[in-house]
């Protein structure tokens, strides 16, 4: 079996029985299960959100309790009770109580009609915290239209018609097919298919940042605790840089795998089960995506995993790595502060432009090839032939510098002398 | 036929030479000591042996081949620092790295569960090397080191830090080797241990060979002292005009006697004030050798 192989094979598998591991698989399918099901069951906890209408206009109580029931999103979570005083002390005694009920949490709040200077009518909402509830929301949303129609009958205008005048309008979305030239009308789930790309990149970004980490201790745990030199009486560094990059490739894939069957799984669940009319599997429908994504995993591990191998084989602690490592990590950094612009504009000059750069192509081509419209395929064979040129260039040097750094001890070298090391003619016999 | 072949090897380190322009041949089946104080040079010469790095000039041959790397299958090497990966079993090292070494698994586990059981690590196969004590690790690095059952085996100061249980283990160890007909060739600044091991001997000082030859022919060259064992106080030696030099250890002593100065001189004039309870020619030992030779090195 070749050395590079068994090199690989050992690193994988400690690295698949390690206890961070098991947690890089489940930390991420578990964060967006919790950020997703965690606010639905409390919400199904929660149950209804009840709202006094203190002493308003008996029509715009039933038409708000008309509005209410007409709407399936609100009908079930947001409960109104009427209450109209008869007299200005039931007035006060009622208020004080509906206010007592807000404050023991009894009643979410208290909608209020209130006369404006001139005569208008308004409306006010109190509760006991300005939250995000979204029976509150969706008051403040509507509770104008009541006043405008309210307003329109003291001016003369038949309510009626301010009443339709101000009914929600729906602009209907339609997307053109980039296959047939035909629109049709845009569901929530191709609204959806919109973060695909966003979502790739960010996985593929967070992968290759998390394993490049991982490698840099490990090289830094061989090296200090010198089994480095064992393995370097029996393999040449070459192997054995080309070994653990291997590793550090299958441990993506198998990571990769395992968040994507897992998202998938629970997309299909969630969209069974309580999305109605939204199918969250559309966001993997797309089987091409998921092989550039397999594809610039790899190359972009490669090329991050051989230069910070090189680099931190320079170096004997975490902290010495800090120094050499920042160029390297600002650059990672850089296309996810693009992936929200790249995703949006996928053809545009910047977004074409930065693609092309190798340190970023793997994150931005993915982006761009999971956006629509997907760029021209001569764009993604000249993107990644330029990428693969860059890991050579990024394998032979950070191969040198591994041959170099590996059995030094002591200060580390500073980027200048890195360099100096670069240009310096090869050892004879490796 | 020489297992190692070094011809004027020069390796610096910046602006340090750690090695110097060092020539010398490792004749196959012999025990081959190079011998050394810290930073002779003894582990950079051994590095560019097994081909870990290279030398700037020179040339080195190891088993008729320009480079270990060629021939690693038939080399072992025992570096001075050991390492081995930590949550692995006993047995999982053995098979990986006779794996490297191109040995099959099947085959690997099997010499290892042979090499552990008669070294004394029989009940430890599974057991992690996290899990192991010092002297274990040692043992089991050792066992990983000649699995391949190498022709020539390189062991960079394979004696150091082991207690004498341990010493002796791997003492045994060495001597199993070389009664199946392999080389070894190990680095210590330990005298002692090569001086009872060695067929032959190179020592080094601050990177330069200051001397090499066979264990008897190094021997012979130079003159030896006098052994006493004494009750009384030896002071007075010292001061002896026969005497060159006195390592004295209050009830031993090793006297150097100026040339041509018969030893029976220094027994007539010792045992006038003191009481003498051993009198013994010696051959130097090679720390004796050692320390002389590079005092009167240039």
């Amino acid at each position: 079996m070749s050395r590079i192989l068994l090199v690989a094979l050992r690193d994988y598998r400690e690295r698949v029985r390690s206890r961070g591991f098991i947690v890089t698989i489940l930390i991420v399918p578990i964060m967006i299960v919790a950020s997703v099901g965690v606010p639905m069951l409390l919400d199904r906890a929660a149950g209804p959100t009840y709202f006094a209408l203190f002493d308003l206009p008996e029509r715009w109580s039933e038409q708000l309790q008309d509005m209410i029931n007409a709407d399936e999103d609100v009908k079930d979570n947001l409960k109104i009770e009427t209450t109209a005083p008869k007299s200005d002390a039931e007035r006060q005694s009622m208020l004080e109580d509906l206010r007592n009920r807000v404050r023991t949490e009894k009643l979410y709040g208290i909608v209020a009609a209130e006369t404006l200077e001139g005569g208008d009518r308004t409306a006010s909402i109190t509760t006991r915290t300005s939250g995000t509830n979204d029976g509150l929301r969706w008051l403040r949303r509507n509770l104008p239209t009541l006043v405008r129609v309210d307003r329109a009958g003291r001016l003369g205008l038949d309510p009626d018609q301010t009443r339709e005048l101000y009914a929600p309008v729906d602009i209907k979305p339609y997307i053109l097919s980039l296959a047939d030239g035909k629109s049709k009308e845009a569901s929530d789930t191709d609204r959806l298919a919109a973060f695909a790309p966003m979502i790739f990149t960010y996985l593929l970004w967070l992968t290759t940042f998390t394993l490049v980490q991982q490698l840099l201790m490990s090289t830094l745990e061989e090296k200090t605790n010198r089994t480095i030199e064992v393995i370097l009486s029996s393999v040449s560094p070459m192997e054995f840089m080309a070994g653990k990059v291997t590793a550090g490739v299958l441990e993506g894939l198998t990571i990769l795998a395992a968040w994507l069957g897992t998202l998938w799984l629970f997309a299909g669940y969630l969209s069974q089960h309580y999305l109605k009319g939204i199918d969250l599997t559309i966001l993997f429908a797309n089987k091409a995506n998921l092989v550039f994504f397999s594809m610039y995993f790899a190359l972009g591990f490669i090329l991050f995993a051989s230069m910070t191998v090189g680099l931190g084989s320079l170096c004997s602690t975490i902290r010495e790595t800090q120094g050499l490592m920042t160029p390297v990590m600002v650059l990672m950094v850089v296309p996810i502060l693009a992936m929200s612009f790249v995703g949006e504009n996928p053809n545009s000059p910047i977004a074409v432009v930065m693609s092309y750069i190798p340190f970023f192509t793997p994150f931005l081509m993915m982006n761009r090839i999971a956006a629509t419209p997907p760029p021209h395929w001569i764009e993604i064979v000249l993107a990644t032939s330029v990428l693969l040129g860059a890991i050579f260039a990024s394998v032979w040097a950070g191969a040198k510098l591994f041959r170099i750094g590996v059995l030094m001890y002591g200060k580390p070298p500073k980027i200048g002398e890195v360099i100096r090391l670069l240009r310096s003619p090869q050892s004879k016999t490796m | 036929m020489n297992a190692v072949e070094i011809r004027a090897v020069t390796k610096r380190f910046g602006d340090f030479v750690a090695v110097n322009d060092i020539s010398l041949n490792v004749p196959a089946g012999s025990i081959y000591g190079i011998l050394g104080p810290n930073g002779a040079g003894k582990t950079t010469t051994i590095r560019m042996i097994c081909g870990i790095f290279g030398p700037d000039r020179g040339s080195v041959q190891v088993l008729g081949a320009p480079s270990a790397l060629s021939v690693r299958n038939r080399v072992g090497y025992l570096p001075e620092e050991k390492g081995l990966y930590k949550k692995m079993t006993a047995l999982d090292l053995l098979t990986y790295f006779g794996g490297l070494k191109g040995v099959a698994p099947a085959e690997a586990r099997r010499r290892g569960k042979a090499l552990m059981e008669r070294y004394g690590l029989g009940e430890h196969v599974n057991k992690k090397a996290e899990a192991m004590s010092k002297g274990m690790h040692q043992k089991l690095q050792l066992l990983v080191t000649v699995l391949h059952e190498p022709e020539l085996l390189i062991l960079d100061e394979p004696f150091s830090g082991l207690d004498p249980v341990n010493h002796d283990t791997m003492r045994d160890l060495i001597l199993d080797q070389r009664r199946a007909g392999r080389t070894i060739l190990f680095s210590t600044h330990n005298m002692e241990s090569a001086e009872k091991m060695c067929d032959h001997v190179c020592l080094f000082n601050r990177g330069q060979k200051v001397l090499d030859g066979t264990m008897s022919g190094v021997k012979a060259n130079h003159s030896g002292g006098v052994i006493l064992e004494y009750d009384g106080d030896a002071g007075f030696l010292q001061e002896l005009p026969e005497v060159d030099r006195v390592n004295d250890s209050t009830r031993y002593a090793e006297v150097f006697l100026k040339d041509s100065i018969p030893p029976h001189a220094l027994l007539k004039k010792a045992m006038e004030r003191l009481t003498i309870r051993r009198f013994e020619i010696s051959q130097p030992s090679l720390h004796e050798i050692f320390v002389r030779t590079v005092k009167e090195a240039p």
